[in-house]
């Protein structure tokens, strides 16, 4: 593209010159950088620099989840070890005391022979089982 | 790495096209001396050097392009004040000792300050460095089609700006427009 002559105008005009006292320095400051062992370049900042607002966006949807959450009445278990056995060792006992229940009634012992009670009016009344077992007779 | 020689002598070749990007991009000459020194120390920590580059202006000037860019979002919205009143504070052009020169100059130094930053990069890497649009748009990673189409928004607005002042010149002068005087 051929200039016109605005635009040759504008090319003539000349540019502020560059300060000539800047060059030792800045040439010093690159003779030290050269000279220093290159820096490491781990850590959050480096890490996150190509785009720190991707990754402050998704922080903040982490945080919204986690308060929705807490908003829900979500509480998260806070038992020790300890008291998850303890609490396993209990239902064990239970279920134990529960089948050995179980079996007495399914299996009763062999029933006495029971020779007729003197009818008393002392004598307290029988349970249903018992009831049960003289009925079986 | 680059031998300080090799550094001493990038410098003299290219430093004064980067410092004047540089001072076009940031509006503010610390701004421009801090760029440039850090693109030196950049230069001087490339463990292979310039190995590979077949430009080193338009290398340099990338270089320099990035470590602009970086600035401005490291300083954010805080700085931005800062860069609306640099367009007060830098001048761009050399001092002329004709008034008239000077007078053009002092407005178009105001008047590239009030382009948009991507206009005003590319006018002056087009005008000022020499550079065709496709090495502009390598430099500033645009499409070359961009880079053109933001030189010619920018040199509109500049003619439409700048207009009435070289009109009034060139009636006061005769026939001459505000050329820069021959040694």
């Amino acid at each position: 593209m051929k200039p016109d002559d605005f635009e040759s105008q504008l090319q003539r005009q000349t540019l502020k010159p560059l300060p000539p006292e800047w060059r030792a320095e800045i040439l010093q400051a690159a003779r030290q950088a050269a000279a220093q062992p290159p820096r490491s370049t781990a850590g959050w900042s480096v890490w996150l620099w190509p785009c720190p607002q991707a990754w402050a966006g998704l922080a903040a949807v982490w945080m919204a989840i986690l308060a929705l959450n807490l908003a829900a009445g979500w509480k998260p278990f806070r038992g020790s070890a300890r008291e998850t056995s303890g609490r396993v060792e209990l239902n064990w006992l239970a279920l134990q005391e529960q089948q050995r229940r179980l079996t007495q009634l399914l299996n009763p012992p062999a029933p006495h022979p029971i020779a007729a009670p003197p009818k008393s009016p002392a004598q307290p009344a029988q349970s249903w089982i018992g009831q049960r077992a003289v009925n079986a007779v | 790495m680059l031998s300080p020689r090799d550094l001493e002598r990038l410098y003299d070749e290219h430093a004064p096209t980067v410092f004047a990007f540089l001072l076009a991009c940031t509006r503010h000459e610390a701004d421009a001396r801090d760029v440039l020194q850090e693109a030196f120390v950049k230069l001087a920590r490339l463990p292979g050097g310039l190995d590979g580059v077949r430009d080193e202006r338009a290398f340099l000037l990338r270089l320099a392009n990035n470590l602009a860019i970086d600035l401005f979002r490291r300083r954010g919205t805080r700085e931005r004040h800062h860069d609306l009143f640099a367009a007060e504070i830098a001048n761009r052009f050399a001092p002329a000792a004709d008034p008239d020169v000077a007078a053009f100059r002092e407005r178009l130094s105001v008047v590239l300050g009030e382009l948009p930053a991507e206009q005003r990069a590319v006018v002056h890497l087009k005008l000022w460095a020499g550079l065709t649009f496709e090495q502009i748009a390598t430099t500033l990673d645009v499409s070359p089609n961009t880079a053109a189409s933001r030189y010619r928004y920018g040199i509109d607005k500049l003619r439409t700006r700048l207009r009435p002042l070289y009109d009034e010149l060139n009636r006061a002068d005769g026939h001459s427009a505000p050329t820069t005087p021959k040694p």
